[in-house]
């Protein structure tokens, strides 16, 4: 009896413990994760932090670091040469940002499913299968060919192992605690990995497919009429009129015209929020004389913050900036001569090419007429419990075949049946590029650095205590015939591979322009005169319009005038479509009238007690869906994209009475504009007045229907994430702030001379990624307000500021 | 020494087990809690009611002290957030009580098994 008894209590104990011990589904290992010895209880940080030098040994380093935190959390790392300065950043981005480094470079190279199992398995074949992991490798090679880069490589990786070798399961961040997983060890791949994961976030865009499906239905006129080149409203990044200080080499002679079968699988859409501003003001134009430089980078919000400010020194180098956890290096900052900063392009270096099979074995083929070897990578998941899934991958010379004919893609704009040719799949050494950036001390050594940089093109912003200013569109871009890739391409025909690459001292630029500053706002590169092909379409001209009109008319620019035009709200694109727009309003009913006389007083600024954007924004896109779901829209599974906005107003203002208005849905009528304007008004006003259960009013406000959410990065976890922040802006608005995107890192940077540069910057979010620290978010409320932080650039580690918080000394073991 | 006296908090049964339960939760995972409640009622556990009732009570002042000092220290700034990722309507209270009665319970029910174990030993 007494057996049995104690038999059942030992059971019950050790079945708990098991139970508890591991996750079910969702639920975390509730044991741990609850213990206040090992679980989230020890993640919680204390207010106050110690304010004594901490001295700590690591193996690897070749001398003394010293760590000086501000009273934000930015570490100022002083190393005596490049190989510790890397690897104390590696240590300390690690400190701060472990799970955050870990879990984006599982995203980048397909293993979600090691961590949150089978659920994740689409999203990381679709990683593989567009060939991230392929394009990394490539990639890595190319990095570790510069002999700088490779120490910086090195080191940084050396420097998180040296931080998660000494870790005990407790010290874990507290993601890790919840999931019930823990840190590997850091490899250098990982940072060409995440660096190969902002070509996706941000050139990755394709539409090639919906404008071939718009090719097939309609025809080349049409489709070129309404998806034009070139928009009608544009201030493109180099001024109209910029000399070429080269000779230009010739286009390759375009292929014959393809019309693609296309392809009909569907799923969902990408987020438009993203894109970025900058600019910088010259000296005549700046109260100081000098150049004044600003950057907002905008992407998903999210936290852990995407940046990790730090000022890294070492004999050579003494920059500020902001960082990406993952890689060594700042992105975006100054250092005492030189200031830069960053907006993606959006150039055209994603194509697809139909590929035609031999036979169903699919091992061969067709390409300058034969038959031709596919390569096959397998590519090995390994899912959460212990189960692995193999899926081999097709690649012809231009790339890997993404989805074949029989499966279903992630998301719609993907082909089946088409090899896909990108440039992330080049060789490349951005990191050099950032390397040499964060020591240039002039234009030269700025334009040198930049022939290192590859992909995602950005527009290089650069200022100088020299008083140049300059912006180099930048990266590698494919020697194309104009709107080569436009549409899906024929893989059989040479004449449609990318015929090599723009020489990158080609690539557009200005410098010094009479206009006194320069600026991009991810719209049209360059005017339709540049002489090679980067892409038809760019970003809507609105954001890079208002700032040139701004900047046009700013004299004695200072910091406060830059702060001021980041935050503005101006919605330029109400001030384009709302009078044509209310216009058509001739008989307002009594329920137009309320939102009528809203609309008409409305100041057009995007200001977050405002009802006017509300309004106009949801009035706006269910006229143009209005217009073009018939069209473009009329069959899910052909997806095509609708005409722009811009191109859409064009043809209202000039061509009021064009047959697109009519509604083919409706046999026995014909629409006209203004009919449309009506019914979508009131369709504006009963979907407001359905959302809120309330009619207009405070209801409405733009803050509440835009809802800003900065969500951390596991889907879910509103308890960890900054939800319904009020903030003004919107797409297309400078303060480009939506509901889920906007400005990431804010910087100014005011050029000086002797050592007297200095700079402000803010992003929403906090230098820590544990939520368990006053450091997680505490950024956010100054980000909101729109102000900036004054940046603490130290000149030496003997210079002393009372911003100084704690001291932090690394010694070699 | 009577094993009768063993049926308080403030035995040297109660002693054993508190200085165990810290010593193994901070050198072994959290489980460890169970383990050490065994040993201290393998030892000198006197009667099964005690040893559930002296192993839940320590490990719940063990717990509480741990937890409390964590959320004192950082002024709470985690605990709200985990009462709101974990279905807990964000309160901290609860959390506080759901880890107290997994720590408990453990606590107890491993120094229960570890009484019962040496009643089986001894005959």
């Amino acid at each position: 009896m007494k057996v049995v008894k104690t038999l059942v209590t030992v059971g019950i104990t050790v079945g708990l413990c098991y139970a508890l011990n591991r996750g079910w589904g969702t639920v975390p290992p509730m044991g741990n994760f609850l213990s206040p010895f090992t679980g989230f209880w020890t993640n919680a940080e204390a207010i106050a932090p110690k304010s004594e030098p901490q001295v700590l040994n690591i193996s690897g380093l070749q001398d003394e670091v010293t760590i000086e935190y501000d009273e934000t959390g930015v570490p100022h790392i002083f190393a005596q040469n490049d190989h510790d300065l890397y690897l104390a950043q590696g240590y300390i981005t690690a400190k701060d940002r472990l799970w955050q480094m870990e879990f984006q470079t599982h995203f980048a190279a397909g293993r979600l499913t090691e961590i949150v199992g089978e659920k994740a398995l689409e999203q990381d074949r679709y990683q593989r299968r567009m060939g991230s992991v392929f394009g990394a490798e490539k990639s890595f090679e190319g990095m570790m060919e510069d002999p700088k880069g490779k120490v910086a490589l090195e080191a940084y990786s050396d420097g998180i192992n040296a931080y998660i070798s000494q870790l005990k399961p407790r010290d874990y961040p507290v993601e890790y605690k919840l999931l019930g997983y823990a840190p590997e060890p850091w490899t250098p791949i990982k940072s060409a990995l995440f660096l190969k994961n902002m070509s996706f976030v941000l050139a990755s865009g394709t539409d090639d497919l919906r404008m071939t499906n718009i090719l097939g239905k309609y025809g080349k006129a049409v489709a070129e009429e309404l998806f034009p080149n070139y928009p009608f409203k544009e201030s493109p990044i180099i001024p109209e009129g910029t000399p070429l200080d080269f000779k230009p080499i010739p286009l390759p002679k375009a292929p014959v015209d393809f019309v693609g079968i296309g392809s009909n699988k569907v799923a969902e859409e990408r987020d438009k929020g993203i894109g970025s501003n900058n600019w910088a003001v010259g000296g005549e134009k700046s109260v100081t004389g000098l150049p004044i430089l600003s950057n907002d980078p905008h992407l998903t919000l999210s936290l852990p913050s995407i940046w990790y400010q730090v000022q890294l020194t070492a004999p050579g180098v003494n920059v500020y900036g902001s960082t990406m956890p993952g890689t060594p290096n700042v992105i975006i900052g100054f250092n005492n001569d030189i200031a830069w900063g960053v907006t993606n392009v959006g150039a055209d270096v994603v194509d697809w090419y139909q590929v035609k099979f031999k036979d169903a074995k699919k091992e061969e083929y067709w390409h300058y007429n034969q038959w031709k070897k596919i390569q096959k990578r397998i590519e090995t998941y390994t899912v959460k419990g212990g189960k692995t899934v193999v899926d081999t991958v097709l690649y012809t010379h231009h790339g890997p075949v993404v989805y074949l004919d029989n499966e279903k893609p992630i998301r719609d704009n993907i082909p089946t049946g088409h090899a896909l040719r990108w440039i992330a799949h080049e060789k490349s050494q951005e990191l050099s590029a950032f390397y040499h950036l964060n020591r240039a001390k002039n234009y030269d050594e700025y334009v040198k650095a930049l022939g290192y940089y590859s992909a995602p093109a950005q527009n290089f912003i650069f200022a100088s205590n020299q008083n140049d200013i300059a912006l180099w569109v930048n990266g590698k871009f494919p020697l194309k015939a104009r709107e080569q890739g436009k549409y899906i391409l024929d893989g059989t025909n040479p004449a449609a591979d990318w015929q090599g690459f723009i020489p990158q001292l080609h690539n557009p630029h200005v410098k010094n322009p009479k206009r006194g500053f320069v600026s991009s706002a991810n719209q049209s590169s360059t005017d339709p005169k540049y002489p090679y092909y980067i892409n038809w379409e760019f970003a809507p001209a609105e954001r890079g319009r208002r700032i040139n009109t701004r900047l046009q008319t700013m004299n004695k620019a200072t910091v406060d005038s830059l702060r001021e035009l980041q935050n503005d709200n101006y919605n330029l694109k109400a001030e384009d479509w709302l009078p044509t727009m209310l216009s058509f309003v001739k008989k307002p009913t009594q329920k137009q009238m309320e939102a009528l006389r809203v609309l008409q007083l409305w100041n057009k600024y995007n200001n977050p007690d405002e009802i006017g954007p509300t309004l106009f924004a949801v009035w706006v896109d269910l006229l143009n869906n209005a217009i073009w779901e018939d069209d473009f829209g009329y069959d899910k599974n052909i997806p095509m994209k609708s005409p722009s906005h811009a191109r859409t107003l064009q043809l209202i203002l000039k061509q009021p009475n064009a047959a697109w208005f009519d509604d083919l849905r409706t046999k026995d009528k014909k629409e006209t504009i203004e009919e449309l304007a009506n019914v979508t008004l009131n369709a504006t006003i009963d979907s407001l007045t359905k959302w809120q259960n309330a009619p207009i009013g405070t209801a409405w406000a733009w803050e509440k229907y835009k809802s800003t959410d900065i969500k951390h990065l596991i889907p879910g976890l509103d308890a960890l994430s900054k939800m319904d922040v009020k903030i003004g802006g919107g797409s297309g608005i400078v303060n480009a702030t939506t509901g889920r995107t906007g400005p990431s890192w804010r910087m100014i940077v005011q050029l000086g001379k002797d050592k007297s540069v200095k700079g402000y910057g803010v992003f929403p979010g906090g230098q820590s990624g544990n939520p368990g620290s006053p450091h997680y978010d505490d950024m956010i409320e100054t980000w909101r307000k729109g102000e900036l932080n004054s940046l603490l650039f130290l000149q030496n580690k003997e210079e002393k500021s009372e911003r100084i918080k704690q001291t932090l000394v690394l010694k070699k073991k | 020494m009577s094993k009768s006296s063993n049926n308080t908090i403030l035995s040297p049964f109660a002693g054993l087990l508190l200085a165990l339960a810290i010593l193994f939760q901070y050198l072994l995972p959290w489980w460890s809690v169970a383990l050490a409640s065994a040993i201290a009622a393998f030892l000198l556990a006197g009667s099964a009611g005690s040893a559930f009732r002296v192993g839940t009570i320590i490990n719940v002042l063990v717990w509480f002290m741990m937890a409390f000092w964590s959320h004192w220290r950082s002024e709470g700034i985690l605990t709200t957030k985990i009462a709101g990722v974990l279905p807990l309507g964000g309160s901290a209270v609860v959390l506080f009580v759901v880890t107290l009665v997994v720590g408990g319970l453990i606590g107890g029910l491993g120094a229960l098994s570890g009484f019962q174990v040496r009643q089986l030993v001894k005959k």
